[in-house]
């Protein structure tokens, strides 16, 4: 079912609307087919202008079982369409779910459209030519509700002909029995009667600014945000990683570019995977981690050293409900108190939250900018919904991007009275506060008498201070903060104008927020399977900012 | 000796990323201008000394070398070393050092733990360092007590121990920290003892040219909580009868005369302890640290009686070749090079399916 939205997520973004997606899957493995808890979907929010949530209440329902059906109706309003595929009404089915009566036939469904379709049996007969079993032929049955829906929404169809042939180049019987289904869904839309109208939602051609564009789900931007940060500092980027969900695609993306340097290191638990990127981190590599609220807990007081040792440090933490024994796959923007407040004694930590799935490559960006200047550990808050959602982007050009580059203390950066040439590894940037670094070693750089020597004054100090560090890394690289990289991306990235945490203040966020468009808007929600309802999660705007 | 020449020449493999320094280095050049702050008569004083006294030798720029280190009395060593250092938080030394050095190959990687900081709550990290074998070389000052929490038993305490947690006695079963690094897969293990700075020197001494992870249990006495917990090792007459030195290729005999040896029992396969007569004297086992196989090494580690310490044995149980962690991961880097090509951001971001908005 996932393909499914995803392909037809692919034909609208490149027809040009806005979109914003929610895959929503059950925690299991192999989740029982035909139960309510085993209800995978994937919703779709699509239009001709600017969105910016997969929206709460869908317009169109494609319910393949009674489950689907069940878990979903209630999010629907009056007057939607339910597709359902009647094959998988049996009374066993609909037993399974709580069904004491048919809802096709007891009149539950009579304020929506429904369009009962014979799914299954539509399919294995456009595929009778094929030769394959029926539970074969059977399995396209998705690749038809795909045809229909990009029947009724005008979608181009190419781009999935071309996506099905390139999937299944091994087995080309596959690839054109899927093509045969998928165009038997669009030909029973075009021929049958039930369905009066169809739709069509034009490009939201005021959206989106000229460019280069592609679909992009979150965890995908934020790893592409992380290479990119690595580029422009000119530093090796280093994740130390435990797998947890929703997390682990980053894990899995960045361990796909080795050729840029990346070296990823998988962990034997969460504190482990922090301990070795603060280990990078004080070697002089862009340090990540990444994780999810159940490591951030675990990886608190690590977070606190970083402060401590005022090294540069990114604590990637794409959130969900609940600690490990919660809700791997389900979303909450559970951590924000957590990263705020969640050291021993005064360790405030930059939180950078990024606004929609393809803001977190900006957000990537930025939190890896504020880390390397302030050489300090920052949050970087993304979620569930974030993760896995996609939405169109426009690719930067590399050239645009920020220059992040830091440099390495090359010689001593104070003067005795007598004369002799010493480094103050406390000596502060009065602009950035950030410390110096310098050349030929005289005294200890124990960053452990650092830590003891930050604590104390820290302790004694009445004036909280940003945390800033230098980054003396071992073996004659050393790093000076003397110049804070300087931004020439856009305005936001100035210092002092990110927010602790929720939506950065940028042209888009004065919109207003839940993106459905309102009545008489062309936008149509589109909801493919079946659905949990969208809180509305990154329209929710924390309205704490901070001024450094 | 052919066994030092061939660890020199090691040596110089194991750490040839790492640049020389320029001039000749003494002995001072590796103290720091802190003040040593252990109690007086710590066994901590000895090692540090010998640890000063043999990083000369080596002759590595200082700026290349890094000591990390978790909490606890041991851990305060960084601050003395005239060298890059980390006092981490505890438990995660192993961890912290595995991310430097897997990241920075030109860098001498030292951890220095206590057998509460690596045992107890790092234990985790500890185990999964030796099995990954990354570049680093653990120092695990073992005094089988709390020290630094002034006096609770160990992870290493013999059964029974009364201390303040434990005033009827501990009931917790101790680790021996040999057989457990060699169950971790560990490349290199070793034990030694505080006071025989010459023993303790030449331990070092191979365990800077083994590549990968090696650990080196010290035997440390504390003088507050546990003192004299090591005596049986350190007093001559009893020594004699209750160290066995190991030494690669040569016979394990030990006691008065080497009139003790280690033979197989054929009935069992597990080591015994016999007295050498000209008829069994070829039975004795003549120590192999570099074999394949782990199983003798852990049978030696056994010997020892947890309770009295005899027959301990101590030298480089176990020293073999395998592939390094941070040596492939950055082969890796190269490989994923040679395959697709140097990364091109401009080509990753634009991925496959795009479309023109034009304005």
């Amino acid at each position: 079912m996932q393909l499914t939205g995803d392909r037809f997520t692919s034909e609208t973004a490149s027809f040009g609307n806005d979109l914003s997606t929610l895959p929503n899957f059950p925690a299991e493995i192999r989740a029982p087919a035909g139960t309510l808890p085993g209800v995978s979907s994937f919703q779709l929010h699509f239009a001709d202008h600017d969105i910016l949530t997969p929206g709460d209440a869908p317009n169109v329902l494609v319910a393949m079982n009674p489950a689907a059906l069940k878990a979903n109706i209630g999010d629907l309003p009056r007057g939607a369409e339910v597709i359902v595929n009647t094959d998988e009404f049996t009374k066993r089915a609909m037993q399974k779910v709580g069904y004491e009566t048919s809802p096709l036939e007891d009149g539950s469904l009579d304020g929506y459209h429904v369009h009962p379709v014979p799914l299954t049996a539509l399919t294995v007969e456009a595929l009778k030519e094929f030769d394959l079993t029926r539970k074969e032929a059977e399995r396209s049955k998705n690749m038809f509700a795909l045809g229909l829906l990009s029947w009724m929404y005008h979608r181009p169809t190419e781009g999935t002909e071309k996506f099905l042939r390139a999937k299944f180049a091994k087995k080309p019987d596959i690839a054109e029995a899927n093509i045969a289904a998928f165009q038997a869904g669009w030909n029973f839309g075009e021929t049958t009667e039930d369905f009066a109208v169809s739709y069509e939602v034009a490009p939201a051609a005021t959206a989106f600014p000229p460019g280069v564009y592609r679909n992009i789900s979150g965890n995908l931007a934020l790893s592409y945000g992380l290479v990119a940060a690595s580029r422009q500092a000119d530093l090796p980027l280093y994740l130390g990683s435990y797998p947890i969900t929703p997390a682990s695609d980053i894990l899995h993306e960045l361990s796909r570019h080795k050729n840029f340097g990346v070296r990823t290191f998988q962990a034997e638990d969460e504190i482990a995977g922090i301990g070795a990127a603060l280990g990078a981190a004080f070697g002089g590599s862009l340090a990540v981690t990444t994780t999810s609220g159940p490591g951030v807990a675990l990886k608190s007081e690590t977070i606190g050293l970083a402060v401590s040792l005022e090294l540069p440090l990114l604590i990637v933490d794409i959130q969900r409900g609940g600690p490990s024994t919660g809700l791997p796959t389900k979303t909450e923007q559970a951590d924000l108190l957590q990263a705020m407040y969640g050291r021993n004694g005064e360790a405030p930590v930059p939180v950078v939250a990024p606004r929609t799935p393809a803001d977190c490559f900006d957000a990537a960006l930025e939190a890896a900018r504020i880390a390397l200047t302030y050489r300090t550990p920052v949050f970087l808050l993304s979620d569930g919904y974030l993760a896995n959602g996609s939405e169109p982007w426009r690719i930067p050009d590399p050239e645009e991007l920020p220059d992040l580059r830091v440099q390495f203390a090359q010689g001593p950066n104070h003067t005795l009275d007598d004369g002799t040439e010493v480094f103050w590894p406390y000596k502060r940037d009065p602009q950035t506060l950030a410390r110096p670094g310098r050349s030929r070693a005289r005294r200890v750089w124990s960053t452990g008498s650092a830590a003891s020597r930050r604590r104390t004054a820290r302790a004694t100090s009445p004036t909280p201070r940003p945390t800033t560090t230098s980054w003396c890394a071992p073996g004659r690289r050393r790093w000076t903060a003397s110049t804070s990289p300087t931004s020439r991306w856009t305005t936001r990235t100035r210092p002092g104008r990110w927010c602790w945490a929720g939506v950065r203040r940028t042209d888009r966020s004065r919109r207003r927020c839940g993106g459905c468009g309102g009545p008489g808007s062309r936008s149509r929600r589109l909801i493919c399977a079946t659905s949990t309802p969208s809180r509305g999660i990154w329209d929710r705007c924390w309205s704490v900012t901070t001024r450094w | 000796m052919a066994e030092t020449s061939t660890t020199g020449t090691r040596a110089i493999e194991a750490l040839s990323l790492v640049p020389k320094a320029e001039g000749k280095q003494s002995m001072k050049d590796f103290k720091s201008d802190q003040e040593v702050r252990w109690c007086p008569g710590c066994g901590d004083y000895a090692i540090l000394a010998a640890v000063q006294g043999f990083m000369p030798e080596l002759g590595l720029a200082k700026e290349n070398i890094v000591f990390v280190s978790g909490i606890g009395c041991s851990s305060r060593f960084p601050y003395y070393m005239n060298t890059y250092g980390m006092h981490s938080i505890h438990g995660r030394a192993p961890a912290i050092a595995t991310g430097l050095a897997s990241s920075r190959r030109d860098l001498s990687v030292w951890v220095v733990t206590g057998d509460g900081d690596a045992l107890s709550i790092g234990g985790n990290h500890l185990i999964h360092a030796l099995r990954r074998n990354v570049n680093l070389k653990i120092l695990l000052f073992n005094n089988r007590i709390y020290g630094l929490t002034k006096g609770q038993y160990s992870p290493t305490s013999e059964v029974g121990k009364i201390t303040k947690s434990t005033p009827m006695g501990s009931l917790d079963a101790p680790f021996n920290p040999v057989s457990l690094a060699i169950g971790a897969e560990a490349s290199f293990v070793a034990r030694t003892v505080d006071s025989d700075r010459k023993h303790l020197t030449e331990v070092l001494r191979q365990a800077s040219a083994h590549q990968g992870t090696a650990l080196i249990e010290i035997y440390q006495n504390c003088n507050i909580f546990n003192d004299g917990a090591f005596d049986a090792l350190k007093d001559r007459q009893q020594a004699e009868e209750a160290v066995i030195r190991l030494e690669h290729g040569k016979p394990i005999r030990f006691g008065s005369d080497l009139a003790k040896g280690v033979v197989r029992d054929p009935l069992t396969g597990d080591l015994k302890v016999v007295a050498v007569t000209p008829e069994n004297e070829d039975q004795v086992l003549v120590h192999d640290a570099h074999a394949e196989s782990p199983t003798t090494a852990f049978a030696l580690s056994r010997l020892a009686d947890p309770d009295t310490l005899h027959r301990t044995p101590i030298g480089v149980l176990r020293s073999v070749d395998r592939p390094v962690y941070d040596a492939q991961m950055a082969d890796q880097l190269d490989q994923a090079i040679e395959q697709g090509g140097k990364g091109d951001l401009a080509a990753l971001l634009a991925g496959g399916d795009t479309w023109t908005v034009v304005g």
